[in-house]
């Protein structure tokens, strides 16, 4: 047991350098993190300003732009990873290596962790110094809590994905995309989820960022303390303790199923 | 643990279909197969024939409609972590590891799959480069390295985790004369000498599997026509005879071959460049053989040659479907 | 090369990327595709809108209509660029053709204008769709007004926007282009990051008169302001600067991009063959 946790452990620390030393190889998006992704950001601002929305508005725009670049990470570095690994021919030796699947997709979206923590910090700093975004951190561990609960319970959510992606192909695809502005949308990336039809919420309520968001914004921008978050926190654990054990059902269900239909390692399905 | 088994890999009766909205497919019917420890055993058949198929259940990435397989004493179905840990499988024309990383780097990467430690991975990929000829490249992109070093590559990423069953299925596609030899003599002195490891080959190369097999088993639209060492199947055939002929023309038609009596085969293979065809054609005895070059004069076409041959394993093929390889990638 | 062999070309590449774009086993989902993505990011926008309003104290539905019809346009931006900028990545890297698609003896940047426009024809589907349901759900369900006479928009006037716009995407879709030639680490992002810029100074969701002074000489500089200006005009029939001097500088930057583009499509077209790069693949 204890020798096969260091085994995967050394797959996903493989798996992470790869991808670490990948980026480096070609720098080019290092600029482009830095600049880039406040543009859409500075768009939503200027509308809040434009409306003559109070200054908090600013703060939800900004700590919602640092949350979905660590989503984006998990969709596309972890969620589409055995989809990337099938069209570039090398899923085939990670499925004969006798290693856990998880530990693959955790190395990949821990490798991805470096640039989307750049451009989280760049989008958290520059709109504090640039928009003024009214920040205020009375307490730092609840917000680090929060932050390290949201982040585990979208890995494993984007695990869960992961084993749609090991089968299907561009629908798996297409369907990661579906999974970008729809989920700004209702777990409230850029304005309170509050203010959405009762429906809407319960939807959106299906999704760990909603609460992640939520509780993130109550603490940085409202001040906001562990006292009043305390639901959002359990949500959190809650999605952690279901998705987790269902991801790893749901991989090793997809991929015997692969190997039945014989679709496990088929390419431009 | 590793204990004595009677066969290192055994197939019973395994079928696997592929369904699909226009088409059902048997690409494995009912295919029985033992392979000893230590042996080198051949796949050989056309494409299509189910080669591949059979490699991806054994090693685990396909799992077969009917019937059972064991890898080292392990169900390839129900413990294929267990098998995982035994074997390794290189594909010939596969992309060996990823572009953007060194030769060193994607073998250190791939050794950690396995669980080596850094400094034993350090060291195997320095033996493995040094043995496959190799090391100049060691610190070269993979995308810049050519087909011959990428499937060097390839084999050496196999080798890392010293498995007791290599699986190779088609190993020498798409690589020169020379490159093919050798990959097949260090393929050989690894299985034989080192490691004393067992290795499953696919190909459809019947020189490779002569030169390389200790058993080879012939395969055809997913059956098992016949399955022993190289020169026993050739020896089989020795009581028929094999005429090689040269003709002066590529358009001819042949097929009236196939209805002759005494005929037991035949195979063709046209050169635009000089505009001939070469028949090889297995008769029960030379009589039948006149009869053949009667009729090939009957159609106006020259003889430039006429030799007899000594059986190969595309011969051995031919007894047993009547056509050789060039007539099924056409079917 | 004869007109003939550029329209069949064009003809085929619009077929091909129809095809690899409508790879779906299902076609409700490809539908969807066509509809929620776009839509949600209108309802992301009109939701900003409708709670900046009430939080700011008053709503507008002029400022509204022209957030509305400014994020539904860009959709041909979106399209376009993100069609443009993949198709790099999935001819050379995902199916491995394009060095094939390269030598064959009809020309590269008709093949790239025919995938561009399968792209045009998918924005076109989507936009129809988004008017559609944006209309849906924020008046009929939410009681927005959207002072929008669909029967009185002026639709020669609103093609010929269309027309000098996605020329100049395409245009611009050519820069994309041969920056994906010669580096794959960017290809993922570069859509995002081209539109991001477009949308922040193009004049999409706000008036660009809100931008620091250096903010609006760049939206002056960008086609998609006028673009978006002269759209307006002919929804709305209404406008803060003449439609004339719109269209003629639609025109000119439609010109500039296009010269702009070209150059750097073939400055990345040498650098790949100098350096071997039609058929790279580094992915990892």
């Amino acid at each position: 047991m204890h020798e096969q946790l260091v085994h995967n452990l050394k797959v996903v620390y493989a798996r992470l350098w790869v991808r670490v030393k990948g980026e480096f190889r070609e720098p080019e998006w290092i600029a482009a993190d830095l600049v880039i992704p406040l543009l859409t950001l500075s768009a939503y601002v200027y509308l809040y300003k434009m409306l003559n929305a109070p200054s908090e508005f600013t703060g939800f725009v900004i700590i919602g732009g640092t949350m979905i670049a660590f989503w984006a990470n998990v969709l596309w570095n972890m969620s589409a990873q055995f989809y990337w690994e099938k069209e570039t021919g090398t899923l085939e030796i990670y499925l004969v290596a006798p290693i856990s699947r998880m530990a693959i997709l955790l190395g990949m979206a821990l490798g991805g962790i470096v640039n989307t923590t750049l451009r989280a910090v760049v989008i958290l700093v520059a709109g504090t110094f640039i928009f003024q975004a009214p920040l205020v951190i009375n307490e730092p561990l609840t917000a680090l809590l929060m932050f390290f609960l949201t982040i585990t319970a979208l890995y494993a959510l984007g695990m869960l994905f992961a084993s749609l992606f090991m089968l299907y192909g561009r629908e798996a695809w297409h369907t990661a995309s579906l999974l970008q502005e729809p989920v700004y949308f209702l777990s409230g990336s850029y304005f309170p989820t509050n203010s959405l039809p009762f429906f809407v919420q319960l939807l959106a309520s299906f999704i760990p960022l909603t609460f992640g968001l939520d509780g993130i914004r109550r603490v940085i921008v409202q001040g906001e303390g562990i006292a009043n978050i305390w639901l959002n926190l359990v949500a959190l654990v809650i999605f952690i303790v279901v998705l987790f054990p269902l991801a790893k059902f749901a991989l090793n269900y997809m991929e015997n199923l692969g190997k039945k239909e014989g679709r496990l390692t088929l390419r431009w399905q | 643990m590793w204990f004595k088994l009677q066969y290192c890999i055994e197939t019973k009766d395994l079928v696997r279909i592929f369904k699909s909205k226009d088409q059902t497919v048997k690409a494995l019917d009912n295919v029985s197969v033992s392979i000893g420890e230590g042996e080198i055993f051949g796949l050989l058949g056309p494409n299509g024939a189910g080669k591949t198929t059979f490699i991806k259940i054994l090693t685990t990435l396909l799992l077969p409609t009917s019937g059972e397989a064991h890898v080292g004493g392990f169900n390839v179905a129900k413990e294929s972590n267990k098998v995982r840990k035994i074997i390794s499988l290189v594909s010939g024309g596969e992309t060996p590891g990823y572009g953007i990383l060194s030769v060193s780097e994607n073998l250190w990467f791939f050794s950690q799959l396995y669980g080596l430690s850094s400094s034993t991975a350090k060291e195997e990929i320095k033996r493995l480069m040094t043995d496959l000829n190799f090391e100049e490249y060691a610190k070269t992109r993979m995308s810049r390295l050519s087909t011959g070093y990428k499937q060097r590559l390839n084999l050496a990423r196999g080798l890392l985790n010293n498995p007791k069953i290599l699986f190779l299925d088609e190993p020498t596609l798409g690589l020169d004369v020379l490159t093919s030899k050798k990959m097949r003599g260090y393929i050989v002195d690894w299985a034989k000498k080192e490691r004393k490891g067992t290795v499953l080959l696919t190909t459809h190369y019947m020189a490779e599997a002569d030169e390389m097999c200790d058993r080879v088993a012939i395969i055809d639209r997913g059956r098992i026509l016949a399955c022993d060492s190289p020169l026993t199947l050739k020896e089989k055939l020795k009581e028929n005879v094999i005429m090689r002929v040269e003709v002066s023309s590529v358009q001819a038609d042949f097929s009236f071959m196939e209805k002759m009596t005494g005929v037991i085969g035949f195979s063709q293979t046209r050169s635009i460049q000089t505009d001939t065809t070469t028949l090889k054609v297995m008769v029960r005895d030379e009589s039948i053989f006149s009869k053949v070059l009667a009729k090939l004069e009957e159609q106006k076409l020259k003889i430039l040659s006429i030799n007899k041959a000594e059986p190969t394993l595309e011969d051995v093929y031919i007894s047993l479907v009547g056509r050789g390889f060039e007539e099924e990638a056409g079917s | 090369m004869a007109i003939k062999t550029i329209l069949k070309t064009v003809k085929q590449a619009i077929w091909i990327g129809w095809k690899v774009e409508t790879n779906w086993a299902d076609p409700l989902v490809f539908a969807i595709y066509y509809l929620i993505r776009p839509l949600a990011g209108l309802l992301i926008v009109g939701f900003i809108f409708i709670i900046g309003s009430a939080a700011g104290g008053a709503f507008s539905p002029e400022y509204f209509t022209f957030m509305f019809i400014g994020n539904s346009f860009f959709i041909y931006v979106v399209q376009i660029m993100n069609t443009m900028s993949m198709l790099i990545h999935d001819d050379r890297a995902h199916y491995e053709v394009l060095k094939h698609i390269y030598l064959s003896p009809n020309s590269w940047s008709w093949y790239i204008i025919g995938r561009a426009l399968n792209g045009v024809l998918n924005a076109s589907i989507s936009l129809v769709l988004t008017l559609g349901f944006g209309v849906l759900i924020f008046q009929g369900l939410l009681g927005v007004h959207i002072p929008i006479n669909w029967l009185g928009i002026d639709f020669s006037q609103l093609a010929l926007s269309l027309v000098l716009g996605i020329i100049c995407f395409i245009a611009m879709g050519f820069v994309l282009c041969g920056i994906n030639i010669m580096t794959s680490k960017v290809q993922f992002m570069l859509t995002e990051y081209v539109s991001g810029i477009l949308y922040l100074f193009g004049g999409v969701v706000f008036m660009p008169e809100i931008l620091p002074s250096w903010g609006q000489t760049i939206s002056n500089a960008l086609p998609i302001t006028y673009f978006l200006r002269s759209v307006r005009f002919s929804i709305l029939h209404q406008a803060a600067s003449s439609i004339q001097t719109d269209l003629l500088y639609l025109a000119l930057t439609m010109i500039t991009t296009i010269i702009i583009g070209f150059a750097v499509f073939r400055i990345a077209e040498y650098k790949a063959r100098r350096d071997g790069l039609i058929d790279k693949k580094e992915e990892y």
